[in-house]
């Protein structure tokens, strides 16, 4: 089969009108005379040059390292030819592109990676799981950036997708609150790049939830409600589905719209019917999310002002907490015991008593957040967490 | 291949109870009846021509290879691909056989240990183990079997110290015991004498935890004679010091001492210059010099205070936990205390728990170093 004309070497050349110059400033002439000579006088003419340029025939792995010499070219520009022509070779063959993806461009270890940061975060590591994805967050920006291909270029563009729904995740944890909503923003902008440039409309989704919670966040609770109901026509999720609505139950009750939290409430419970019972774990819905769904719940139904559907909410949190999390190591663990703890506090400040005493908790809670750098839960004396929501 | 099928004679019986001539004529059949015959088979099992992707799925299915085996069978092919296609080597490992995956494993794994995340680097450390034990057992090529025990190697320096701060030190030996043989097997296909050392240096650790100080000595002099890396380096010193003064021979730990700042420079990280003078503190404890305890006991607190205390990443629960061991060392021997650290007491044992430091876990009535004695 007879090879494309590489774009990664396109890069190092433009043309004009029938001249071509290298990035070094050599025509094609000096350049395959340059290479002549190093390649020990032999091996290469500007014939050959010109047919490799055109895509007729391909460089030798010693030519390509040596045009790399001559053109004086970065490791990572180097690295980005030989990766090329590696592709090329395999493509040739007829191998899945998936199988090629998965060598060339690493997406396994984005992957990996991806898997990592995820660990850490669920070992209540934020500092370490947010070193680790802005790495990949880097990793995928370089790669997008020397990539030519259209097909890898969405294959990366989706797989940055996923590093940068992490990322949100750990901002919204991890870093302090005066810079969360620049961070998230930034974010919102490139979830619409990618809906664009991969045609999954599930990140124009991501893209508008996050606007939602930058919008409640800024107390906009009418415009967060705009952004979650745009939102929702693209998400398929169900637990992300849940979030929002969640959200939106709680921007009603802010709002004062007591009916139409309701009408969210009932459809909330139609989404967790759909997913699993409370009473097991799957890989797909672990013990912890089961948890924060409840203390989710347990925050809108507070708001709302319905004591009895929050304290049970709560209690089926801490019950998850007690049996299931409290032992043992890689269930967000503290996390879990913060925001529940968070979550008992704002019910002190709405029904004027604790639902549980925790009085002992608190001390033990500020540790834990300041330890596992949960910087989110971080709140000055006598402000609870939630105090930004009034 | 070769695993897929065996000789009885001068026939060739595959895995699943097929001849050459039966498999080739499956295969025929599963390609449209074309693309393969038996002696297209044949060669491909002397390695004179490789199957196309098309085949090498018709020949997995028939076989019914595992999908990880038909993944490392895929992995091979490209493999081979590139290499006669003349592919630098270095650079068809990195990408072939994910050593620069591994490599940079090994890169989260120290991330995770020096931001107290103890369990998380202890759990990738015995991932990244079995990877390498599975990979090492299907390797042939010499020269990429170096550069996997080479790595396995450079895993076993990250363990030990795990297991060492994340296991009870009551119960640490029997994981470590067989670490020391590993070091040496990675020496020999590797060739890196430095292994050596650090199978010496560990043989020296594991007999200072058994209180046999004179074998101890004996393991890390000889460590020294190979060893480069200068953390490994300084820590065995320091523990010659501990060794001096435990047979004492307090007189010979300055000397030490001066030894040891030979071999600390501008770009060792502040937790390790706090754990030195921590460490040489302990031996000073131990030979009841009031003196030189208190003053690197205080250097290692400095350190603490001035640059980990409020940093991330720098081993910062570790050097609080360790420090607050050697004051408790410094009041059972000389009965004062070198600062107040009532309030830090349970701060500690709270940090033991949570980040999983169990090496420093303690009975009521005992502190950490009691088993110097």
């Amino acid at each position: 089969m007879k090879p494309k004309p590489s774009l990664e070497l396109q890069k190092f050349y433009t043309r004009k009108a029938n001249r071509i110059v290298f990035s070094n400033g050599m025509s094609l002439n000096q350049l395959a005379l340059e290479m002549w000579e190093r390649l020990g006088f032999h091996d290469i003419d500007p014939s050959v040059l010109s047919r490799v340029l055109k895509g007729e025939r391909r460089f030798t792995p010693q030519q390509l390292e040596t045009l790399a010499q001559v053109l004086n070219l970065s490791s990572s520009e180097y690295i980005n030819l030989q990766l090329d022509y590696c592709r090329e070779i395999l493509s040739e063959t007829g191998l899945k592109e998936n199988l090629i993806d998965s060598l060339i461009y690493q997406t396994e270890y984005i992957e990996q990676g991806l898997k990592k940061t995820e660990e850490a975060r669920s070992y209540d590591s934020q500092s370490l799981a947010y070193l680790w994805i802005t790495a990949l967050d880097n990793l995928l920006k370089s790669k997008i950036d020397t990539s030519t291909d259209r097909k890898s270029k969405i294959k990366l563009y989706s797989l940055w997708g996923q590093v940068l729904r992490k990322k949100a995740w750990i901002i919204l944890e991890y870093i302090p609150e005066s810079q969360v909503i620049p961070e998230i923003s930034k974010i919102t902008v490139l979830f619409e790049k990618i809906a664009e440039i991969t045609g999954d409309l599930q990140f124009r989704g991501y893209a508008q939830s996050y606007m939602g919670s930058i919008a409640f966040r800024q107390k906009k609770y009418r415009e967060s409600l705009d952004h979650d109901a745009v939102a929702l026509r693209f998400l398929q999720d169900h637990r992300i589905i849940l979030n929002i609505l969640n959200r939106t139950a709680i921007n009603y009750s802010l709002l004062g719209e007591v009916d139409q939290t309701r009408v969210i409430e009932d459809q909330m419970e139609k989404h967790i019917s759909l997913l699993n019972s409370d009473d097991y774990a799957t890989p797909h819905f672990p013990l912890y999310e089961h948890l924060l769904l409840h203390r989710r719940i347990a925050t809108a139904y507070i708001i709302s002002k319905n004591a009895p559907l929050a304290q049970n909410h709560l209690d089926q949190g801490w019950k998850i907490y007690n049996r299931h999390l409290a032992v043992g190591e890689g269930n967000f663990k503290y996390r879990s015991k913060i925001v529940l703890y968070h979550t008992e506090d704002l019910f002190r400040h709405y029904f004027g008593a604790y639902h549980r005493h925790y009085d002992k908790l608190q001390a033990e809670v500020k540790t834990l957040v300041d330890l596992c750098g949960y910087n989110q839960y971080a709140v000055e004396g006598n402000h609870f967490l939630n105090s930004k929501l009034l | 291949m070769q695993r897929y099928y065996h000789r009885q004679g001068n026939r060739v019986i595959w895995a699943n109870g097929m001849t050459l001539n039966q498999l080739a004529l499956e295969m025929w059949e599963r390609l449209g009846f074309h693309d393969i015959d038996p002696s297209v088979l044949s060669r491909v099992i002397t390695g004179e021509r490789s199957f196309t992707p098309q085949q090498l799925e018709i020949f997995s299915n028939i076989l019914a290879i595992p999908r990880s085996e038909v993944s490392s069978l895929k992995t091979e092919y490209c493999r081979d691909l590139l290499s006669q296609s003349k592919v630098d080597e270095n650079f068809i490992d990195s990408i072939t056989y994910q050593t620069d995956y591994i490599d940079q494993n090994l890169e989260k794994i120290k991330d995770a240990m020096s931001y107290d995340s103890l369990s998380l680097a202890y759990r990738w450390e015995t991932q990244t183990e079995n990877l390498l034990r599975i990979r090492t057992k299907s390797v042939k090529n010499t020269r990429l079997l170096k550069k996997l025990y080479s790595l396995w190697g450079k895993l076993l320096i990250e363990k030990k110290f795990t297991l060492f701060e994340h296991k009870h030190y009551r119960k640490v030996l029997a994981d470590v015991f067989h670490i020391p043989n590993l070091f040496e097997k990675v020496y020999r296909i590797t060739g890196d004498s430095e292994f050596l050392g650090f199978a010496q240096a560990l043989r020296g650790r594991i007999y200072f935890q058994q209180k046999q100080f004179p074998q101890a000595l004996s393991h890390d002099l000889t460590s020294l004679n190979y060893l480069k890396n200068l953390h490994e380096i300084r820590a065995v010193i320091i523990r010659i010091a501990q060794i001096y003064a435990l047979l004492n021979q307090s007189s010979k730990i300055s000397a030490v001492e001066d030894r040891l700042k030979k071999y600390q420079d501008s770009n060792q990280p502040m937790s390790s210059l706090c754990h030195d003078y921590r460490t040489l503190a302990n031996a000073y404890i131990i030979a009841k010099d009031l003196n030189n305890a208190q003053r690197c006991l205080n250097s290692g607190w400095e350190i603490y205070d001035k640059k980990l205390k409020n940093g991330e990443g720098d081993f910062n629960i570790r050097s609080k936990i360790t420090l607050y061991h050697t004051e408790e060392l410094f009041y059972h021997y000389f009965r004062i205390r070198n600062r107040p650290l009532d309030s830090l007491e349970q701060e500690v044992k709270s940090l033991v728990k949570m980040f999983g430091y169990n090496s420093y876990l303690v009975e009521p009535g005992t502190y950490i170093h009691s088993k110097l004695q």
